[in-house]
């Protein structure tokens, strides 16, 4: 009975289906914006510099729209693409490890850790330019790493036994940090709004340095991700019936904990701490794909860069040429569409 | 028993009575003046303040001094710079944190932060005046008139507000000669300043509040309002407020000028976006940065700020 | 003869509580072992560790000779499968995908799922009578429809050893039954060893070939049922008097616990 080989197909054109949205997605995000370009124009910019097919542009575009398709709206775009991918793919693991399904990327307190990083940064005047990866970029991404692995010290993870106490201590160390930062906040008044804006999460400063460090690392993270899908699944049924599987609990949670919480960090640490998306696509996704990770996690993280891209565009088009930070509009979507799940899709829902 | 009640309503009339003859003396005391002093010519000078007087600010509170304040306390930095510059440096007894011009004002005691004055330090030097900032500071405005203090709000938001702060704190300290003056002396330098540039073409500005995330001063801002007068034009003009702005406006947009403050981003800063690589005043090597201190306090200095501003605008004017 | 699973000097803590002591074990291929005992006695804390799934305080399990905590746990999966006495079925996971999971020890990471181990998984559910409700959603399963799931992924890893920690605990007698037959049959047929902890005594009486009877982690006594069970056993070990009726021929037991005060109940007489 090759009922498996049906089974493939359909996934396999569910995916394809996923990415072909992706690109429309992506060409669609780069031809609008606040500047007056018009569709034609933009994808007539973004097609001459290709080698050979280029060459069917006649036209000559100004430079400062060139400089606004090439410079500002397609490394945006992709880091929006990015940043959803890696949040997406974050939250999903997470939920199926720590399984709960209210556990966001930020729940083991890599986002508090971001953000201290890149108070410190600012504050210490390391920050106060755009040099090719900004310097609260980097504090950042060392503070997360920093609070990751503290938290999975205290925590002690790895032992199936303390997967509540790794997250108690997430929140704890999160609380802390969270302290701190209004605590330097006080005392660094003129700083507060810097802060305050990093913290809030936006693409509006995107260019494609901030693509140099969190592009790589979240692709390979959740391709690492996708490799360990069935360990996933496995572990959904319990640490001990997955073990007797086969599976190396202790070290497949500590991996899935260690490649998760570097994703989140790559991508705070781009864009600052944008919410409900790690949250919300897995719950999405998988009244459609159902709960094996081999199908949600690929599609879980292909829908996080598409509900990204529009979150973004809404996000500098709306009230155009005033920028709202894009964690609002993803709260505006998903808050309440997460209440709609919870209600209308309690069974369908996780349990407990 | 009778009699009883008869001496009880009598009593409580008398109380009633004497309780509102009692405002009323308190009222009555309000306009009865003392001390005329004979020194001032009424017609050609301006007034002396009598004392007490009344004096109503720009957040239409009338506010009552009993003297002449000897020890003022101000809570932001641009009332600091006024109080000196009406020659009352010496009856300050306590500033912001922030209050760094002149620079005696640095000697000065501090009582608190731009937005947390510290009531009880202020309290415990028994200012007889206060002069305050705006709706931030209205909580501490509250407290401080619980205590007794008398509290003017001198917040600004553009000149006009500017010149009634003035007026309203020269009346209130009696230095209304040397409120009259600063005042004319404000309006005739920024209108010459205005007036050179008036008819000239205006570059296309972009002001930098933060470069962490392209915020800008938009419309009805008093930094729009010192561009527009020093030649320029605000490219952020059709938004209002202090906005995060769309860069690819910026760029679009091509300004020919980019003016910053130290802490919004340094010169090199700006040069290092990529972004704004190609845009005529990162090619032009046209950015300029400021004083923030000058520009972004409405205060005696404005005259500077709007000079500064003029210079970096129109440099062919102001060899 | 050598035994398929051994313990020797096996001690055991949990916590700080030491459970089992210097206990000692040895169990030979095929046949149904059940392990018997009051609650608290250690059952389930010494199937546990003849799994390989928890390491002794001292002391060793040998699997066909080897140290059982040595061996990798892949490799382990492939010949000793366990089915827990809770099962948590909080995702929808249909019951195909579940027995599939059973495979995981057989699969290399890139690999998909061959026809060999769809054969394997159709197999496992029809041995289980499972197959019916193969696209269903286990959280929609009763109870003995789940635990029959449970059974066939563990059939699905092709073990030679099928653990069970109380498969029976909060089913029907019907229910009780058929996994009983069920586990006789695998072990009759398939030449599988089956090791498991029940509570029912007369259960265990029907349907192992040895039982292990546990008193505070110590080993009372194990053997053929016939051989072992009397009177004194049950009274020492569960502080009940009880009566025992055997059928000399048929080796048929049965054991009927006796109500204080009173003579006790007749077991059933052998019918013709």
């Amino acid at each position: 009975m090759p009922i498996n080989t049906k089974n493939r197909i359909a996934f396999g054109a569910y995916i394809i289906i996923l990415l072909i949205i992706l690109f429309i997605s992506i060409l669609f995000a780069i031809s609008l914006g606040a500047a007056d370009i018009n569709m034609e124009d933009a994808f007539g910019i973004l097609i001459k510099p290709v080698p050979f097919i280029g060459r069917i542009i006649n036209a000559n575009y100004d430079e400062s729209y060139f400089s606004i398709i090439w410079d500002i709206r397609l490394p945006r775009v992709l880091l929006a693409a990015v940043v959803g991918m890696g949040l997406a793919a974050a939250g999903t693991s997470f939920q199926g490890l720590l399984r709960n399904p209210m556990a966001d990327p930020y729940v083991l307190g890599v986002s508090s850790g971001a953000s201290f990083g890149a108070t410190l940064a600012i504050v210490s005047g390391l920050s106060s330019g755009f040099i090719g990866l900004a310097g609260s970029t980097v504090a950042a991404f060392m503070g997360a790493i920093t609070t990751m692995a503290a938290v999975y010290t205290l925590g002690n993870a790895g032992k199936h036994s303390s997967m509540v106490t790794l997250l108690l201590a997430g929140i704890a160390i999160s609380s802390f940090l969270s302290a701190i930062v209004s605590f330097i906040m006080v005392f660094n008044h003129d700083k507060l709004e810097s802060i305050v804006l990093w913290t809030m999460g936006s693409f509006a400063t995107a260019s494609w340095s901030s693509l140099y460090l969190s592009f790589p690392i979240i692709l390979i993270g959740s391709i690492i991700l996708l490799t360990m899908a069935r360990e996933m699944n496995a572990l959904l049924m319990g640490d001990e019936s997955a073990m007797h599987l086969g599976i190396d609990v202790s070290r497949v949670r500590k991996l899935l904990l260690i490649v998760g919480s570097i994703i989140t960090a790559a991508a705070v640490s781009a864009s600052g701490i944008i919410g409900f998306v790690g949250l919300i696509i897995p719950h999405v996704v998988r009244i459609f794909t159902g709960p094996d990770h081999r199908r949600l996690l690929p599609a879980a993280s292909i829908s996080g860069a598409i509900f990204m891209i529009i979150s973004d565009t809404l996000a500098r088009t709306l009230v155009a040429p005033i920028e709202i930070p894009v964690g609002i509009i993803t709260s505006l979507v998903g808050g309440p569409f997460f209440l709609y799940l919870l209600v209308r899709n309690r069974k369908q829902a996780y349990k407990g | 028993m009778r009699k009883n009640r008869l001496i009880l309503l009598i009593l409580t009339i008398a109380m009633v009575v004497t309780i509102i003859g009692c405002s009323n003396q308190q009222g009555a005391g309000q306009n009865s003046s003392n001390n005329i002093s004979a020194l001032q010519d009424e017609q050609s000078q301006p007034a002396s303040s009598t004392y007490p007087v009344t004096v109503t600010d720009v957040k239409e509170r009338n506010v009552t001094l009993e003297k002449k304040p000897e020890k003022i306390v101000s809570l932001t930095p641009s009332n600091t710079e006024i109080l000196f510059a009406l020659g009352l440096g010496d009856s300050i007894v306590g500033v912001d944190k922030y209050s760094n011009y002149p620079e005696q004002a640095n000697s000065i005691k501090k009582v608190g932060d731009f937005n947390g004055p510290n009531i009880e330090l202020i309290a415990e030097l028994k200012p007889d005046l206060v002069v305050a900032g705006g709706d931030i500071q209205e909580d501490a405005i509250k407290k401080l008139e619980n205590l007794g203090i008398p509290v003017i709000s001198s917040e600004a938001g553009g000149l006009e507000d500017l010149y009634k702060n003035i007026d309203v704190l020269g009346k209130a300290t009696d230095t209304q000669q040397e409120a009259q003056e600063l005042i004319t002396k404000l309006k005739n330098n920024i209108q010459s300043i205005a007036q050179k540039v008036a008819s000239l073409n205006k570059p296309k500005v972009y002001f930098n509040v933060d470069i962490n995330g392209f915020y800008t001063a938009g419309k009805g801002t008093f930094i729009s309002q010192l561009i527009e007068m020093a030649g320029g034009k605000n490219v952020a003009d059709d938004v209002e407020g202090w906005p995060q702005y769309s860069v690819e406006k910026i760029i679009e947009k091509n300004p020919d000028i980019i003016i910053t403050t130290e802490h919004a981003g340094t010169i090199d800063d700006i040069k290092k976006i990529s972004a704004l690589k190609n845009i005529n005043a990162v090619k032009d090597g046209k950015i300029y940065s400021l004083d923030a201190d000058i520009i972004n306090r409405i205060g005696p200095r404005v005259d500077q700020a709007l000079e500064g501003m003029a210079k970096v605008i129109h440099p062919e004017v102001f060899k | 003869m050598s035994y398929i699973l051994e313990a020797r000097d096996l001690c055991c803590a949990y916590e700080e509580n030491i459970i089992i002591k210097h206990l000692n074990i040895a169990l030979k291929k095929n046949g149904m072992t059940g392990i018997l005992g009051p609650n608290g006695s250690g059952k389930t804390t010494l199937l546990r560790h003849l799994s390989g799934a928890l390491k002794p305080l001292s002391g060793k399990v040998l699997l066909d000779g080897v140290e059982i905590t040595s061996i990798r746990k892949r490799m382990l999966a492939r010949k000793l499968a366990y089915v827990p006495q809770n099962n948590g079925v909080e995702f929808e996971f249909t019951a195909m995908e579940t027995v599939m999971m059973g495979r995981m020890p057989y699969l290399k990471r890139f690999q998909q799922e061959t026809q060999f181990d769809i054969d394997a998984v159709h197999r496992a559910m029809m041995l289980t009578g499972t197959w019916k409700l193969k696209n269903r959603s286990i959280t929609e399963l009763s109870g003995g429809e789940l635990q029959r799931v449970m059974i066939a992924r563990a059939l699905a890893q092709q073990p030679e050893i099928l653990m069970l920690d109380e498969p029976t605990a909060h089913l029907d007698l019907q229910f009780q039954m058929e996994i009983l037959e069920l586990l006789r049959r695998l072990t009759d047929s398939g030449e599988m060893t089956t090791i498991v902890v029940l509570h029912d005594i007369n259960l265990a009486v029907q349907f192992c070939d040895d039982v292990i009877f546990m008193q505070n982690g110590n080993i009372i006594t194990n053997g053929h049922p016939q051989d072992v069970i009397t009177e004194k056993l049950i009274n020492d070990v569960y502080h009940v008097a009880v009566s025992i009726w055997r059928d000399e021929n048929t080796g048929a037991m049965c054991i009927a616990p006796i109500r204080q005060g009173t003579e006790g109940i007749s077991c059933l007489k052998q019918i013709g």
